[in-house]
């Protein structure tokens, strides 16, 4: 049967009484850049009314998970803000004291404020910190470097544990982009596209891309690819719903993940099941990479794998030959991350895609061409300064070489403030990478002042207190809490905000402005795609719309152009010239026609377009993808992989496993939410209404918890409340507990804190107050007492709070990842229950 | 009468609840109330001596609710139901029963509902007919047999 469609219609269309606007999404709300096509139908009073899933945008063709399907209760939930509003930093964490601004009188605070820091102590003491995934997210260096003038912008996830790592190894082992699964989202006609062929082989490692979308990926693309034919590897120690449809599983130990890659490389270097050809004209150090491998000591073999990430040895033997048996393609995700060898395991994953041919073929593993150096010409050769050839968080950066403009604010500065920018000294690959402070040493400044204090800080799209969005959010609550002044951009009023926001600019929505969704950060060749403004609401502006404001208000010099004018007029002008790019045309253009495939070249490392200097070969310094990596070397780490076992695990340290006996990990995703978003709509809420933990039967038994029972999960860091889920899902042995909670229905003064964090005691490990060296591994401060009572439950954010199980200072010896994954814990059943009450919910954000 | 069916293809369903969202967006429904539910069966262990791949059972079923009205305002304008349209694996196909049936025949692990009546006459939707009890009821053919194998030599 025929049904109607919309196929065709332009970006905005009436349908009956509604105007209908064609958009792609990006958060706020929903998730990270899929720019999944919507339809978003506005009443004739401006209102939306529904949204619908677009069927003109080729990957996702009309379907929509339920984040973007509950958009209206987002826009206009009740407890949404819509207007500036300022507080007095002595009523911090009272909701009732916030007070209705005009924008004008925000922008004039702000300029006193910033002023007054920068001429008292120096620009360096203002730090912007930013959450992950969101379109302004991204903007965080800029909003740092160009509009206040530090060169501290901070993603406060200890060791940038998110998308970072593994994009810094792609930028310096692979000399590219990310490396992303090809799923045909830049063809014409996707799938049926002649250049396209299904891979004979997907692997999803630490990835479950179905609910997360990990990185821009549509997850159900996987989906389509297995009902056209393509066999799925997981490597993942739980069984997500995916591994019951996959030819092989391997459910290792967490945080084993580079012992595994190191077998399969073992299995087919020493089958010879590679590719000679691409080895032979494409890859560095390929002698010293088998040696490394084969190394009685520091190298693996599947045996010795077996032992380690506790599986049996076929499936090793399995999973690697099957790999290597045709087109095979890795979406690897934040399990390499989350783990301090995450360096070397994303190492060996690009090592695998190269060796065996994988990488930029059709099938394989795309990546995104970049442009030519400014300046150049065909046939004349040119010199790149392959020192500033790098790869961000926004997978732009190995442009940098190409175009310089990225790094406005940055370039503009002072080197000596740049090199004030904390944990410049010590981790300067990491710093340089993404132009950011060092996560963990910027814990240490707020927490102790040194190198120095922090005194004005600026909340941007991040609620790192509700665990999301860094280590021991306790000693950050305790840090921030000395912040002199604090700003803050985000849709609602989160326990982040309430706990140290003196200042919150309304921002809008993807409903509510005009953005281009940049699918993989740009770093695949998919879809750029307009998001496009559908309605007002109250005075929100958009991060873009504030930089250019704030930036002009403030007299950035970063941001005027050669003649002394605003370098980006609007937020339009601001996409043409920043996102738009790849697309060859204006943000008007592509605002008429919502999506732009990029297209795709493959195999582009023998036509020179993945270089600004068109030299056939990779940015390295070698040309080569390095599996002897000269950057490694450069910055002091191993040039070649190597095994180490995670700090937490029960060899490591056998005392602390026989106090924790439980491996956890978290940050497992969820349908109905976006890491900290969403918990205040009730439609969502509603599917998965408490924070989680998995725990095997084996283990609820001799723990005396009954399924759906609450219990209290703890280490020495800190403890949290969750309700088990009693389920093979997890080995026994391990657990998994959900991240990103909080209450939105509590109220922000609630006393739940005083039963997580009783006052006046002190932690201590093996009997000593915590300030220890641990594994080689200092840890300062590690756990913030409270010897203070009357603090505010912040929306009961301590009551699940997973990461303040998590300490900082585990990361790899280049500054990157953190034990969020592969920790331990102590679990005990509990007698109440804290059970969501849904009609509370409904009640509050009816909207 | 029951003329048109849901058929879900449950190797597919990912239980991303897009189909229940879907479903209560479009009929406003509160919380508590649902049009369609995804029960899940799983995961549990088929053969304890391997745990490596297929070998566990996770099947996520979505099983329309006495709510359900098959979307008829939307079929009233020629719209498939909302959670067809937005299902995120593409498993859900709506028609008459008969059409939906014959595709129950093409693969294994479906499920076909036919939560209501609806009287909606969509165009194409008598383009399948499903033989009715009489109309079938002929004198049967004689099943075909096998050629009768050659005798054995002794
Ligand atoms: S995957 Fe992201 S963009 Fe797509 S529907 Fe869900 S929230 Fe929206
Ligand atoms: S057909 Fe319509 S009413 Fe029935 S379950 Fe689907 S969305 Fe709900
Ligand atoms: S929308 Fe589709 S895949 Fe998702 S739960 Fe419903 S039937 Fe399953």
């Amino acid at each position: 049967m025929e049904f109607k469609n919309d196929l065709g219609k332009p970006w905005k269309f009436e349908e009956g009484d509604f105007t209908v606007v064609r958009s792609a999404m990006w958060s706020p709300p929903g998730c990270h850049p899929v720019g999944c096509g919507v339809k978003i139908y506005v009443d004739k009073d401006g209102v939306i009314d529904h949204v619908e899933g677009d069927e003109n945008n080729p990957i996702t063709k009309g379907r929509l998970c339920v984040r973007c399907l509950a958009l209206k209760d987002y826009v206009y939930n009740p407890s949404r803000v819509i207007y500036p509003m300022k507080r007095d930093p002595k009523d911090r964490g009272k909701h009732d004291k916030w007070e209705r601004i005009t924008w004008d009188e925000a922008y004039a605070l702000i300029k006193e404020k910033r002023d007054y820091f920068r001429d008292t102590y120096g620009p360096e003491c203002m730090a912007v910190f930013s959450g992950t995934g969101r379109s302004g997210g991204i903007l965080v260096a800029d909003m740092a470097q160009a509009v206040l003038g530090t060169p501290n912008a901070c993603y406060t996830q200890s060791g940038y544990a998110c998308y970072q790592p593994r994009s810094m190894s792609c930028s310096h082992v692979l000399g590219a982009y990310y490396p992303e699964l090809d799923y045909a989202g830049g063809l014409q006609n996707t799938y049926d596209n002649p250049t396209y062929r299904v891979p004979d082989v997907i692997v999803c490692w630490g990835k479950m891309p179905l609910a997360s979308n990990g990185d821009g990926l549509f997850g159900h693309a996987v989906i389509d690819l297995m009902k056209r034919g393509s066999k799925l590897i997981m490597v993942d120690p739980r069984v997500n719903w995916l591994c019951t449809r996959a030819d092989v599983h391997v459910r290792l130990r967490p945080g084993t993940d580079t012992a595994m890659a190191m077998a399969w490389l073992s299995v087919i270097i020493n089958e010879d099941l590679y590719d000679h050809q691409f080895v032979e004209y494409w890859c560095y150090g390929f002698n010293e990479f088998v040696a490394r491998i084969n190394d009685p000591e520091m190298g693996m073999t599947p045996e010795k794998a077996a032992e380690i990430c506790e599986v049996p040895v076929e499936d090793i033997y399995a999973a690697a030959r099957l790999y290597a048996s045709g087109v095979s393609s890795i979406a690897w995700g934040l399990a390499f991350d989350q783990n301090q060898n995450g360096n070397q395991a994303a190492h060996c994953v690009l090592a695998l895609m190269a060796i065996c041919g994988n990488v930029d073929v059709p099938g394989g593993q795309i990546i995104a061409e970049i442009d030519a150096a400014p300046g150049f010409e065909e046939g004349k050769k040119m010199e790149v300064n392959l020192d500033k050839a790098d790869a961000g968080a926004d997978g732009n950066a190995a442009e940098d070489a190409a175009r310089p403009q990225r790094r406005i604010g940055w370039d503009a500065m002072d080197p000596e403030l740049r090199a004030k920018t904390i944990g410049y000294a010590e981790y300067p690959l990491y710093v340089d990478n993404i132009r950011n402070a060092q996560s963990d040493m910027m814990w240490d400044a707020v927490v102790s002042g040194k190198p120095y204090q922090i005194r004005m800080g600026w909340i941007q799209s991040t609620n790192l207190l509700a665990p999301s969005c860094c280590a021991q959010p306790q000693g950050w609550y305790e840090g921030l809490k000395n912040l002199e002044w604090c700003m803050a951009t985000d849709c609602f009023i989160t326990p982040t905000i309430e706990a140290f926001g003196d200042l919150i600019l309304p921002l809008a929505s993807c409903a509510e402005k005009d953005d281009v969704v940049m699918t993989h950060y740009a770093g695949s060749p998919v879809t750029l795609a307009a998001c496009n403004k559908a309605v007002d609401v109250g005075e929100v502006k958009s991060d873009i719309t504030i930089l250019i404001e704030l930036g002009e208000y403030l007299g950035s010099d970063a941001l005027k152009n050669e003649k002394g004018e605003r370098m980006f007029k609007d937020e339009d002008d601001f996409l043409t010239q920043r996102r738009a790019k790849p697309t060859g045309m204006p943000f008007e253009d592509l605002r008429d026609i919502v999506v732009f495939q990029r297209g795709v070249n493959y195999r582009k490392y023998e036509t020179g377009l993945l270089r600004p200097d068109r030299v056939p070969g990779f940015l390295t310094p070698t040309g080569r993808v390095e599996l002897w990596s000269t950057a490694y070397a450069q910055y002091g780490e191993d040039p070649l992989p190597y095994y180490r076992e995670p700090a937490f695990s029960p060899h490591t340290n056998p005392a602390l496993a026989e106090k924790y006996p439980y491996i956890f990990t978290t940050g497992a995703r969820n349908y109905a939410s976006f890491h900290s978003e969403h918990r205040q709509i009730a439609v969502l809420r509603e599917l998965h209404p408490d924070p989680i933990i998995e725990i095997h039967p084996d283990d609820a038994a001799r723990e005396n918890i009954a399924n759906g029972q609450w219990v209290e999960v703890s280490n020495d860091y800190g403890r949290a409340k969750f309700k088990a889920v009693v389920s093979v899902i997890v080995k026994p042995g391990t657990v998994q507990m959900d991240h990103g909670w909080w209450f939105p229905e509590r109220q922000a003064d609630d006393d739940s804190r005083d039963e997580i964090i009783p006052v006046g005691e002190i932690a201590t490990f093996n009997d000593e107050v915590l300030d220890v060296a641990m594994n080689g591994t200092e840890i300062r401060a590690a756990h913030v007492h409270s010897d203070h009572a009357d603090e505010p439950g912040l929306y009961g954010v301590w009551i699940s709070n997973v990461n303040d199980m998590v300490p900082n200072h585990y990361n790899s010896h280049l500054g990157y990842g953190g034990p969020y994954k592969c920790n331990c814990c102590a679990i005990k059943p509990l007698k109440e229950s804290y059970d969501t009450d849904m009609r509370l919910v409904a009640e509050k954000f009816d909207i | 009468m029951p003329k048109y069916a849901l058929l879900i293809d449950y190797e597919y369903c990912t239980g991303c609840e897009s189909c229940v969202v879907a479903c209560k967006m479009e009929h406003d429904m509160p919380i508590g109330k649902w049009g369609i539910r995804v029960h899940d069966d799983g995961p549990w262990q088929m053969n304890e001596e391997h745990e490596g791949g297929k070998s566990f059972n996770w099947n996520k079923i979505p099983v329309p609710t006495d709510m359900c009205d098959l979307c008829a305002d939307r079929l009233a304008e020629g719209k498939k139901p909302t959670c067809v349209h937005h299902c995120l694996a593409f498993c859900m196909d709506f028609g008459t029963i008969a059409e939906m049936a014959a595709k129950l025949a093409e693969k294994p692990k479906q499920v076909l509902f036919a939560p209501c009546d609806c009287d909606i006459d969509l165009p194409g939707a008598d383009d399948f007919v499903i033989p009715t009890a009489k109309a079938a009821a002929g004198p049967r053919p004689r099943p075909k047999m096998a050629p009768k194998p050659p005798a054995l030599r002794a």
